[in-house]
């Protein structure tokens, strides 16, 4: 039986002052890589959530007319004959006041046709006549709940009543759940056709045109679709992609990300001062240790390789610790109103860590890397003393 | 044949000359006592012999190996296998109990555990320090220290014993308890035996004694 790393690491670590030492460099280490990790699966997590949400809601691309209305026609339905359209829908959407009891909110209401409207965004609503579903942030703020009702009121554009509002109440018949904060806030939902004969529109007038396509997961492919359609629809319309109406905040999140993470580097820095501490107090405290292995015969390969050994060791014991305090970080967030966002400000209200394996890889490589350089320089140093030279200084 | 032969080595650390030319020769089984004052070079020399370092110049053989040519794993196989080194202070690791301090050459060296263990044991006994297996180093006295670190030193029954002022930080008592220690083992295992010394007592007990001086050798 050949000298183990376990009793390699049994000797090393003798004493309280060093394990007491090893806990609180792991701990530190730990916690730096825990919070890149937050902060990286933050800003994911804030992108990928927005950009999931805003798919949720709008399809792959939103077709507007220029002038405003437009007639969802043949012509338009043809729409869907064209390569790689799966399926179009069309709203009407105005702008209305809420009213409920003693409070009043400016809302966009959306005249949908059903059917098609949850195959395009996968927003499943259930709407009878009479009916409206309302976002989750608005029943939240009012207190509404299935069943209440609510009275919404829309300008008038006929000559007779001219300034005299179209007031209609509805029953909340479901409730919408966009997960963007303004759209939960702000949307409400009824049958295209009920609201058109409210409105008095002719029966096929729309203004947005929510379109999805087979291309949704390759975002160039469906920006260069965008381009064809728009080209073939002409000047007339604007077709735009699902997220481009928070496209600059998306492009903030992204130099946000790349600023912050040059800033973390400092928590890294700070971490590796600890681990450089630790490696130093290892080294020194222990010297007599590695030369009285090392007289009784081990070879400084072997030395290097359980050297490297532990601070690989040192690293995987930290990268455990970080995963446990991300995982509850995650949980702190989702769970506690301390962690809740304004939603105004941050669009929307909650935020999750999502990671991918490439922001671990990117984290703990970096890490490891990092604790290798400094443990490199260490057996610089020991390889520079001689056994003779070692045993003196350290022995006398 | 000579079991160490010593062929004009010099040793200088920087633009210090610690050896400056010395030759010498102990056949196998030999007991010797190296004695020279504080700075003569006796325990760099010691060191030397026991492929703690290389010198600067000249030639170290032993048993017909050219330890002064080997690299650092062959030199660290030699330190293991073939040297066993006593040192003025005890030098047992404060992590392990003096049984596992007893077995750590031999899991160095990768040796049969089981009959080192024996063997350690049987010495353990005839030493008068079986009760101190169990223990850490730092509930021993200095004398039984001193007695677990000869029986590490021999338990893979080197071919060669190197001992640094084994009796320093010693007691006349237990001085002449573990010289005589040291000469019974190593006659038992037909080991030769090197002691540094300053003591003149201890060194006339042995019946060839080198005197070094100035890093060369005198006497």
């Amino acid at each position: 039986m050949k000298l183990s790393f376990a009793a390699f690491l049994k000797i090393l670590l003798e004493g309280k002052s060093s394990k007491r030492f090893l806990v609180g460099v792991i701990g530190s280490f730990g916690f730096s890589i825990a919070v890149i990790l937050s902060t990286i699966g933050l800003m994911d997590g804030f992108e990928s959530t927005l950009i999931e949400s805003l798919k949720n809601s709008n399809g792959d691309l939103v077709v507007k007319k220029e002038t405003g209305f437009f007639l969802f026609n043949d012509q338009m339905k043809n729409l869907k004959k064209i390569d790689y359209i799966e399926e179009i829908t069309p709203i009407t959407q105005i702008e209305a006041f809420a009213i409920t009891e003693g409070a009043s909110s400016g809302v966009l209401v959306k005249g949908i046709e059903q059917k098609s409207f949850e195959k395009v965004t996968n927003l499943g609503l259930s709407l009878k006549e009479g009916e409206v579903a309302i976002g989750i942030e608005l029943s939240k703020k009012y207190n509404l709940v299935l069943g209440d009702s609510i009275t919404l009121t829309f300008a008038s554009n006929q000559k007779i009543n001219q300034g005299a509002p179209i007031l209609r109440n509805f029953i909340i018949g479901d409730i919408a759940d966009h997960k963007v904060y303004e759209k939960d806030l702000r949307f409400i939902y009824v049958d295209k056709e009920e609201l058109l004969q409210v409105l008095n529109y002719k029966k096929e007038t729309a203004n947005t045109l929510l379109v999805k396509t087979s291309l949704y997961e390759e975002t160039d492919l469906l920006l260069a679709y965008q381009d064809l359609l728009d080209r073939k629809l002409g000047s007339e319309y604007i077709v735009s992609t699902y997220w481009s109406e928070f496209k600059v905040l998306l492009n903030a999140v992204e130099v946000e990300k790349f600023s912050i993470s040059l800033i973390l580097q400092l928590i890294v820095i700070v971490a590796i001062f600890n681990i450089i501490a630790f490696i130093i107090f290892i080294s020194e405290k222990k010297s007599q240790e590695f030369f009285l292995l090392r007289v009784l015969g081990i070879n400084l390969k072997t030395v290097v390789r359980f050297w490297l050994l532990m601070l690989g060791f040192l690293w995987l014991l930290s990268c455990v610790v970080a995963l446990v305090l991300t995982y509850i970080f995650d949980i702190l967030i989702a769970n506690l109103t301390f962690f809740k966002l304004p939603g105004d400000v941050y669009v929307l209200s909650r935020l999750g860590i999502d990671l991918e394996l490439t922001d671990f890889a990117l984290v703990f490589g970096l890490s490891l890397v990092w604790i290798f350089i400094i443990g490199s320089l260490s057996i610089l140093k020991l390889k520079k003393k001689t056994l003779l030279q070692g045993l003196r200084q350290e022995f006398t | 044949m000579s079991f160490i032969k010593v062929e004009d080595v010099h040793k200088s650390f920087g633009k210090t000359g610690v050896l400056n030319g010395v030759d010498f020769e102990i056949n196998k089984g030999d007991q010797v006592s190296l004695v020279g004052m504080s700075g003569s070079g006796k325990s760099t020399l010691l060191y030397l012999l026991g492929g703690l370092d290389k010198p600067t110049t000249g030639s170290i053989e032993i048993d017909g190996k050219k330890i002064s040519n080997l690299g650092d794993d062959e030199l660290a196989r030699f330190r293991n296998k073939d040297v066993g080194f006593v040192f003025q202070f005890h030098y047992l690791l404060p992590s392990l109990n003096c049984l596992d301090n007893l077995l750590l050459p031999a899991k160095i060296g990768g040796v049969d555990l089981a009959a080192v263990k024996k063997y350690v044991t049987e010495l353990s006994e005839k030493l008068g320090v079986t009760h101190c297996l169990g223990k850490f180093p730092y509930e021993l006295s200095g004398g039984e220290q001193q007695r677990v670190n000869i029986i590490r030193a021999v338990s893979l029954s080197p071919k060669l014993i190197l001992c640094d002022e084994p009796t320093g930080n010693l007691d006349s008592k237990n001085s002449a308890l573990v010289v005589g220690l040291l000469r019974d083992i190593s006659e038992k295992i037909n080991a030769t035996l090197v002691l540094v010394t300053h003591d003149p007592s201890i060194a006339s007990q042995f019946e060839r004694k080198i005197t070094i001086e100035d890093g060369r050798i005198i006497g």
